[in-house]
């Protein structure tokens, strides 16, 4: 194994569903449900998936918002658990989060040199040659111009404030940035702006990322790896490209097919209007609380289905092959690359490439 | 000079003969379709403690029978304000100084609220993005689509539950029999969105308007109700006005595209050739930034290009060309002057004052076409103003 | 997307400077502001010099001259006597030190206590939140006449000292008792409300403790809507004051207080005397609107994205 700056073993997050006068735990919301990642040093590791994926949860379970109810969380090597209260607040400078929403992850309040400067505080840190410099520097470093500290939030634009996001991040000079949806709710020439910064970044600082997006073409662009979650679990995992051209997941493939491209010709060579690729999955995502048995994916698969195996249970219900609904397919090597790995029992059916448009 | 006269002035006056509309694309002499909805040179001004700021600035368009007009823009280019004016129903702050939408002979933009609400729903609808806000969280959804039903149409209960579950059905929702009887919570994000879509075809409108409708939906799910759209609409023979900031989403369902900055259009074309040669710096600049999932930038991570800057407020709108400071063909004229649009090409407009040059992806030569400037101004001044500052006071 | 309606009110200001000055600037540019802080300070100054404004003493009642109409000024009585011949100005005069301390001391207490209690019960929820909850109900359901009457019987005899202070003692405890349960319920509320947001997170994220992101994040967000309530309750704590004082709880005679003055004029407002109603009255409501006005002036000049 080389160098793995996070580690992330079979973690699990379950929230418990309350009901009645006892607030006795009837059910729990599988958010998490079993995931194993590595994050190599300066690499960034892209990972997508649909509302309800649990792709956020895992984020701030990472970044310590929350605790997981099982599983490990390494960082360079080091199990975050096992560490006392002082050593995980240590160990929480190394791993720093950039949220969505720039529009409410900034204190309205407080004064951008308040708010880039309150890692320090907390921390109780004074860096060499004060805060305000050391604030000034950090706004230099995401492209804002140090002299603004005095204003507020509010006198910024989305980009900006952003880019505040990310230098608040950097204070505590962490080794990994999770960003979730970093750019997602920025208009779309300002998009390009935010990945370019945080490239330049990674190559400056030696930073590395988990990169949470829901936009593929976002992800594809800024990953080296890429995770693919459904329901608390992952489904497809391996380097960016294989997994892109040559998905092995039925699922992936979906997610794939139904990103709409910006170009018009691929609809006429398609057919059917919005329908490129032909991959239009049925219904919505199943929910976490009650997810299917065996294959997670298996009450919305297209492939099952088309499978000689496919037998329906009962008469009107979806014909699946009993495997998907019964056992839980596990992450195995697909393709050329040892690290591409997909969980699907029919996997090999898809080793023709048939989403590449 | 107002947008639609600068229009007319520019196609008539380039000396092309012909008038072309965006979205002319069909066969010659074949008779000119009549437009559901015409708006034209509209102009809203919002009242603020900064003044008057014109959200809207002189937008003309047309929606024919059967075809998807797609608006694009980003975040204060006045794409949503332009339809709410269109539906009557801009907040209070804002008025239509100038403008008109003909909607089969009448100005809606003439009417008096109280005539305006007749027209809303009957003839023309509206999708929003956000299905959870704009449901009634304590109301069945089968009640809620058929509430104006009943009122306007004094539909019977029975009748109107008939109703309902026909739409739920039109709009694919399993189970409709059942569904009606539930409230807007125990539905998904799409399925939501599928009842926001019934509840607008309701009173069969023959202009639907769907603001950003797929923007909170999963892509699996946005694919689902595009399809859905693309569907009724060809069906019915339905005008669609799709408002986003997508071009994914432009790509695959619309026909003809405008795209707006600052509240005006910038461009005006049939999908495909906007796509295959943009003819406005903006329009190209906005489909080069996309990250692509083909993977064209496969292997060495080529640096994302970018627009410098960001979209201007509307209260602070930049002299001249309104996209000059981001432009990366600016020169010194677009500055000074507004551009108007003008016709590079058959059945293409561009407020640029070098489309021409533009659309042929050259760089632009300046003034020649605009006769009355001196020759000195030929050389390309460098470089556009805004250098690559990540940020800065530009952004 | 957000458009033109959202977008249009923030146009970049250049402006940077100290958020106190700027605090001022705004303050200074609403006449309304500066008219309610004259008002305030008006009776800021009879409070602390009860002398300026009149040389009639408030005990000396002549019961032959009750009830004498208002004289205007340069009259014995500018603002007539009441139902025992007592001078109405003197008694508005010399009303106005009891009233104003119980108002904030009241207010200021109950504010303290509730604001520290809803943020605790939000912030934590879990058993916090249950016993919080749980006492603010039981409180809301005592009646408070039969908790005043309580008190009363337990101070009874006790020679708690005739300073303003003492005189205001039982009344304010009463009211404190009775007082603090809307604040508990509007900072819990908005408590639960902020702290979901993405700053808070974020605060957290990085490390910072409870009790930073309390004081820094969660308040200052959450405290807006107990402002509103400030204004209000102390004309609530001015008139509750007066039924007290029917007890014998409230503020003691021979000190006088705007409550009892209102409570004893609303007997006579049909008996052909309205002004001894109708004075202190006025003076009740020109406080409460003044408080008002600078209480949403200083919140919108507090709030950076307000302050213009």
């Amino acid at each position: 194994m080389s160098d793995a700056v996070l580690q992330v073993r079979e973690l699990v997050k379950h929230y418990p569903v309350r009901r009645g006068l006892l607030r006795r735990s009837v059910a729990a919301v599988k958010a998490v449900d079993g995931v194993s990642l590595t994050l190599e040093r300066g690499r960034t590791l892209g990972l997508v998936g649909e509302s309800g994926s649990g792709k956020s949860t895992l984020a701030r379970v990472l970044v310590g918002i929350e605790t997981p109810t099982s599983g490990q969380v390494l960082v360079d090597g080091e199990d975050v658990s096992t560490l006392s209260r002082a050593g995980r607040k240590q160990l929480r400078r190394d791993v720093q989060m950039v949220f969505q929403d720039p529009y409410t992850s900034l204190n309205p309040r407080m004064s951008v040199g308040e708010i880039v400067g309150e890692p320090f505080a907390i921390h109780g840190i004074d860096p060499a040659g004060g805060r305000r410099a050391a604030v000034g520097e950090l706004l230099e470093l995401v492209g804002l111009d140090p002299d603004h500290t005095s204003r507020y939030p509010h006198q910024f634009s989305g980009g900006q404030r952003q880019r505040i996001g990310i230098a608040r991040a950097l204070a505590l000079r962490p080794k990994v940035l999770v960003c979730d949806e970093p750019v997602s709710a920025l208009d779309v020439s300002v998009q390009g702006q935010v990945i370019n910064l945080l490239e330049d970044l990674q190559e400056e600082l030696g930073l590395s990322y988990l990169f949470v997006a829901h936009d593929l073409g976002v992800v594809r662009h800024i990953a080296h790896d890429v995770a693919v979650m459904y329901l608390g679990r992952i489904v497809e995992q391996g380097p960016e490209q294989p997994v892109y051209d040559t998905a092995r997941h039925p699922y992936t493939q979906a997610l794939l097919s139904a990103v709409p491209v910006p170009d018009p010709a691929v609809r006429a060579t398609a057919g059917a209007a919005a329908q490129p690729g032909g991959l239009v999955l049925e219904g919505d995502p199943p929910s976490p609380v009650d997810p299917p048995s065996g294959c997670p994916f298996h009450t919305r698969c297209w492939l099952a289905p088309t499978l000689p195996e496919a037998r329906s249970d009962a008469p009107g219900s979806r014909p699946v092959p009993t495997v998907c609904a019964t056992e839980t397919p596990a992450l195995v090597p697909h393709g050329d690359a040892a690290t591409h790995v997909a969980a699907c029992h029919f996997a090999r059916e898809l080793a023709a490439p048939g989403v590449e448009s | 000079m107002s947008a639609a006269s600068r229009m007319r002035s520019a196609a008539e006056g380039e000396g092309r003969g012909t008038r072309h509309s965006p979205g002319a694309e069909r066969s010659e002499g074949e008779p000119k379709a009549q437009p559901l909805l015409e708006v034209t040179d509209l102009v809203v001004e919002f009242r603020t403690s900064d003044g008057v700021v014109r959200a809207v600035d002189g937008l003309s368009y047309r929606v024919e029978a059967g075809r998807t007009l797609a608006i694009v823009g980003e975040s204060g280019s006045g794409k949503s304000v332009s339809s709410l004016a269109v539906m009557g129903l801009l907040p209070p702050t804002a008025r239509v100084t100038r403008g008109s939408a003909q909607l089969a002979g009448t100005d809606l933009l003439a009417l008096r609220p109280r005539q305006h609400r007749a027209y809303r729903g009957e003839r023309v609808a509206m999708v929003f993005q956000d299905a959870l806000a704009a449901l009634n969280p304590v109301h069945t959804v089968g009640y809620q689509l058929t509430e104006a039903l009943r009122a306007r149409r004094g539909l019977s209960r029975a009748d109107a539950r008939t109703r309902a579950i026909e739409l739920l059905d039109l709009v694919k929702v399993p189970n409709a029999k059942a569904r009606v009887k539930e409230y807007p919570h125990q539905f998904s994000g799409g399925m939501r969105q599928r009842v926001m879509i019934a509840s607008a075809l309701a009173m069969d409108p023959e202009v639907l308007i769907a603001d950003e409708p797929t923007t909170a939906l999963d892509v699996t799910v946005q694919a689902q109700v595009l399809h859905l759209l693309a569907e009724i609409q060809a069906e019915r023979r339905m005008g669609l006005v799709l408002i986003t900031h997508d071009l994914g989403v432009v790509a695959g369902v619309a026909d003809d595209v405008t795209v707006m900055y600052a509240g005006s259009a910038v461009e005006q074309a049939p999908v495909g050739p906007i796509y295959a040669a943009p003819a406005h710096p903006y329009t190209r600049a906005l489909l080069r930034s996309i990250p692509s999932t083909a993977g064209a930038d496969r292997g060495t991570r080529r640096r994302l290009p970018v627009i410098p800057g960001r979209p201007p407020s509307p209260a602070a709108r930049p002299s001249g060309c309104p996209f000059h400071p981001r432009c990366d063909v600016a020169q010194d004229l677009c500055r000074t002057a507004v551009p108007p649009l003008t016709s590079p090409a058959p059945a293409r407009l561009s407020a640029c004052h070098f489309a021409a040059d533009v659309l042929a992806n050259r760089p632009p030569r300046a003034a020649e076409r605009r006769d009355d400037r001196p020759q000195a101004a030929e050389t390309p001044t460098t470089p556009p103003f805004d250098e690559q500052v990540p940020g800065g006071d530009h952004e | 997307m957000s458009d033109a309606v959202n977008a249009a009110p923030t146009a970049p200001r250049v402006s940077a400077s100290n958020p106190l000055a700027e605090a001022w600037r705004t303050l200074r540019r609403r006449p309304d502001t500066v008219i309610a802080a004259a008002v305030l300070l008006f009776f800021a100054v009879m409070a602390a010099f009860p002398g300026l404004f009149t040389s009639t003493s408030p005990r000396t009642c002549p019961i032959r001259e009750a009830r004498t109409t208002p004289q205007g000024w340069g009259g014995d009585h500018p603002l007539g006597t009441d139902a025992l011949g007592c001078d109405v100005l003197a008694t508005l005069v010399h009303g106005v030190r009891p009233s104003l301390l119980l108002a904030v001391v009241v207010v200021g207490v109950s504010l303290l206590i509730g604001v520290t209690l809803g943020l605790l019960a939000g912030f934590y929820l879990g058993w916090v939140d249950y016993l919080v909850s749980r006492t603010v109900e039981v409180f809301l359901v005592i009646p408070l006449l039969l908790a005043a009457l309580l008190v009363l019987s337990l101070f009874k005899g006790v020679d708690l000292g005739a300073g303003t202070f003492n005189v205001i003692l039982l009344p304010a405890v009463v009211l404190i008792l009775f007082g603090w349960m809307p604040y508990a319920r509007y900072v819990r509320a908005s408590t639960l409300e902020a702290k979901n947001l993405d700053y808070v997170t974020a605060a957290r994220s990085l490390g910072a403790s409870d009790l930073r992101v309390m004081v820094r994040h969660v308040l200052p967000n959450a405290i807006g809507t107990v402002t509103a309530l400030l204004p209000t309750s102390v004309a609530g704590v001015i008139s509750a004051e007066a039924v007290l004082s029917f007890l014998g709880i409230g503020v003691r005679p021979p000190a006088t207080s705007w409550g009892i003055q209102i409570e004893q004029g609303s007997q006579w407002v049909l008996g052909g005397a309205p002004h001894i109603l109708l004075a202190p009255l006025a003076c009740l409501v020109a406080t409460v609107l003044a408080l008002v006005v600078l209480g949403d002036a200083l919140r919108d000049a507090l709030d950076p994205r307000l302050a213009a």
